[in-house]
């Protein structure tokens, strides 16, 4: 009962920390990046938060987290607008949308359509962030008492799930993978103070930053992809108003277990490393499909289908940011970007974080809340504009993009050579997703190998290599199996698939 | 076999000959060993294993002909299967954004920031197959210059100069617009 009055204590003086000008300022600025980035189809709203990073250099730790964070927040609601208007997703994880947000449209319910993913977004949002408030302080207490095993765990699940959760071949997300964590071991080995692939020079020395990566890969192989196809812009034919109508308390209590489903699973999604918002959308959509009430109506322009899917994006963030604040580890892309940003002001993220920097992380909790509140507004407010901004040429927001991203390389360590780095992962990930090799599991691989090899490394110099320390003590080994588990589902699944292809056949 | 196939074999061989390239490196490494212990060539080494093991399995499984592709016959739904249609293709512009990219960014420290962006800027757009052109001369201007205040007076951060006259030129902007 004492640590729940200290958490909501703490809250209380967090909101109060943020009601000034400068945060409010770039909680205003990050939901409209957010939502902007997100409805533009080309960008996403990593995007937004790989273009916005650079600026947060000069800016105190705060403001610029918390910058960041409502870009995140409000990046998984921005893209609803074309999906539901135009049948144009602005981010992949509005896809779902097509399938009952945009037939509701058609059906002259657009308007309530709109109202339904407001609802859904502020409500799952919500779910996530109280139980980002209230859980990860204790678990931050517990996870002071983890060791390598239990990291290397929890990171093997990480990766593990990438291959699970992620429609590619398993061959070529292994490889993928493996080719990720390869590029994280670039440099100076930090347990041994080996060079490794340094070709004996001072940049790599260094080694490869996962930034440049992350930016290369998404943002500029993504551009190049689009070059390819001339930069044809999708028309635009509007078919409903537009406009937001909520839907009545009565409606929303009707999809209360819809509600409750989505939102569970997307938090439950976002704490997993490398599971971002995108499949969770996919996977509230595809549970919902599965066991929902009304699930013969779903992509007839169910409301359940909306909830499903935006809840669970929006209920990921959450997710994502328990793991990144409770134990240094990235749930997401995103928070793997703003991990990059916590790093940069000089914070740790991790479980000593509650301890050193209490009043940052109940900042950073206050202006979630306050960022829902601003969303609501600008669910109203914003939906005109938006699809305004749609209508600006792709040609020359792409091209100011490669500039904006190329300047964030440039700005990490003011050297010509990470814009090459850049370049160099641009072309890679425009030739692995050429050649149906997934960038996701090379992403994550960048960013979690470091701390899978070190923890890893540490386990068996630690226990005199005995790999089966991590099946003994019972955090990792419930972590060790959740990971084999969804190995054999990733292996298992597409066998059954095509079995059952072949008796339908 | 078709081009498809053909380009996936090279893709494996590539990946194959790849992790060769680095588990040969990785034994190279400078490492004092410790018996009884994993040292700093475990790791690359194990990952470079994996590559290969997946690289020939695919090479393997594309000979068999048992290697599908997930297709647009296999999208769930309609608006599925338009987001994978392959849109009409333009490789020249590709080729082109590429070598433009490799062109600005290694003319970067040499011309400078601002006459160097504004110009990639301008045929990035016009390569983009945008005609406009006064956007294209308007929005490249005052893009490039924007991006040399906001990122060198309120970022703080010294973007390229340039050498030579391109340096001094670069210098005098910086002091017509008041930046140290």
């Amino acid at each position: 009962m004492n640590t729940f009055i200290q958490i909501l204590s703490s809250l209380g003086q967090g909101i109060i920390a943020d009601l000034n000008l400068v945060t409010l300022l770039m909680i205003l600025v990050g939901a409209l990046v957010g939502m902007i980035c997100a409805a533009v189809p080309g960008l996403t709203l990593i995007t937004g938060i790989i273009l916005v990073l650079p600026f947060t250099y000069v800016m105190d730790a705060t403001n610029a987290i918390i910058l960041l964070t409502a870009i995140y927040l409000a990046g998984t609601y921005g893209g609803a607008f074309p999906a539901i208007l135009f049948k144009i997703p602005g981010d992949p994880i509005h896809v779902p949308l097509l399938w009952d947000g945009y037939p509701m449209a058609r059906l002259g319910l657009g308007a309530k359509a709109l109202g339904w993913t407001l609802v859904s977004t502020i409500s799952g949002g919500l779910f996530a962030v109280i139980l980002l408030v209230l859980v990860s302080a204790p678990l931050a207490v517990v996870a002071l008492k983890f060791s390598s095993p239990e990291y290397f765990a929890i990171v093997f699940l990480g990766l593990t799930s990438v291959l699970f959760l992620g429609d590619a071949s398993l061959r070529h997300s292994i490889v993928s993978l493996a080719l990720g964590l390869l590029i994280s071991t670039i440099g100076v080995d930090a347990m041994f103070g080996v060079d490794r692939f340094t070709f004996n020079t001072d940049l790599l020395r260094g080694g490869v930053d996962y930034l440049n990566v992350l930016i290369g890969v998404y943002a500029v192989a993504e551009i190049l992809a689009r070059m390819e196809q001339g930069f044809a812009a999708p028309s635009l034919k509007l078919v409903s108003k537009v406009k937001t109508t909520l839907p009545s308390f009565k409606e929303f209590s009707n999809l209360f277990p819809t509600y409750f489903r989505s939102s569970i699973l997307g938090t439950f999604i976002g704490f997993v490393p490398g599971a971002g918002a995108t499949i969770a959308a996919f996977l509230g959509y595809g549970v919902e499909k599965q066991v929902g009430k009304n699930r013969k109506q779903l992509g007839e322009g169910a409301p359940e289908g909306i909830m499903a899917s935006q809840a669970a994006a929006t209920s990921s963030v959450g997710g994502a940011l328990i793991p990144l604040l409770t134990l240094g580890i990235p749930g997401s892309g995103a928070t793997a970007i703003l991990m990059g940003a916590f790093l940069l002001h000089g914070i740790q993220p991790g479980p000593g974080i509650f301890m050193n920097n209490g009043p940052l992380i109940y900042a950073i909790y206050g202006s979630l809340f306050l960022c829902l509140a601003l969303m609501i507004i600008l669910g109203f407010l914003s939906v005109r504009p938006l699809m305004t901004i749609l209508k600006a040429p792709e040609a020359v927001t792409s091209s100011f993009i490669l500039v904006l991203c190329m300047l964030g390389a440039y700005a990490l360590r003011s050297n010509i050579q990470d814009v090459w780095i850049l370049f160099v992962f641009g072309l890679v990930g425009y030739v692995l997703t050429r050649y149906n090799y997934p960038t996701t599991p090379l992403v994550l691989g960048a960013i979690l190998g470091p701390l899978a090899e070190s923890s890893f490394l540490t386990t068996m110099i630690s226990f005199h290599n005995d790999w089966t320390v991590l099946f003994t003590r019972p955090v990792s080994a419930v972590f060790m199996i959740l990971a084999l588990i969804s190995l054999l589902v990733a292996v298992l699944l597409p066998v059954l698939k095509r079995k059952k292809e072949l008796i339908k056949n | 076999m078709d081009k498809k196939k053909s380009q996936q074999l090279m893709i494996s061989v590539l990946l194959i000959l790849f992790s060769c390239i680095c588990y040969y490196m990785a034994t190279k490494f400078v490492v004092t060993k410790t018996p009884g212990r994993l040292g700093p060539d475990f790791w690359p080494k194990m990952l470079c294993i994996l590559i290969f093991v997946f690289s020939v399995a695919d090479i393997i499984l594309i000979y068999l002909n048992i290697d599908k592709q997930p297709s647009i016959l296999e999208a769930k739904t309609d608006e599925e299967a338009e987001l994978v249609t392959l849109d009409k293709k333009y490789p020249l512009l590709l080729v082109g954004g590429m070598v433009g990219t490799g062109i600005y960014i290694f003319l970067l420290p040499i011309i400078g920031f601002i006459i160097c962006t504004t110009f990639y800027l301008a045929a990035i757009m016009f390569l983009g197959r945008y005609r406009n052109k006064k956007v294209i001369v308007s929005s490249s201007f005052i893009g490039s210059f924007i991006l040399l205040i906001v990122f060198s007076k309120i970022v703080y951060i010294s973007l390229p100069t340039g050498i030579g006259f391109f340096g001094e030129f670069t210098f005098l902007l910086y002091k017509l617009l008041g930046v140290s």
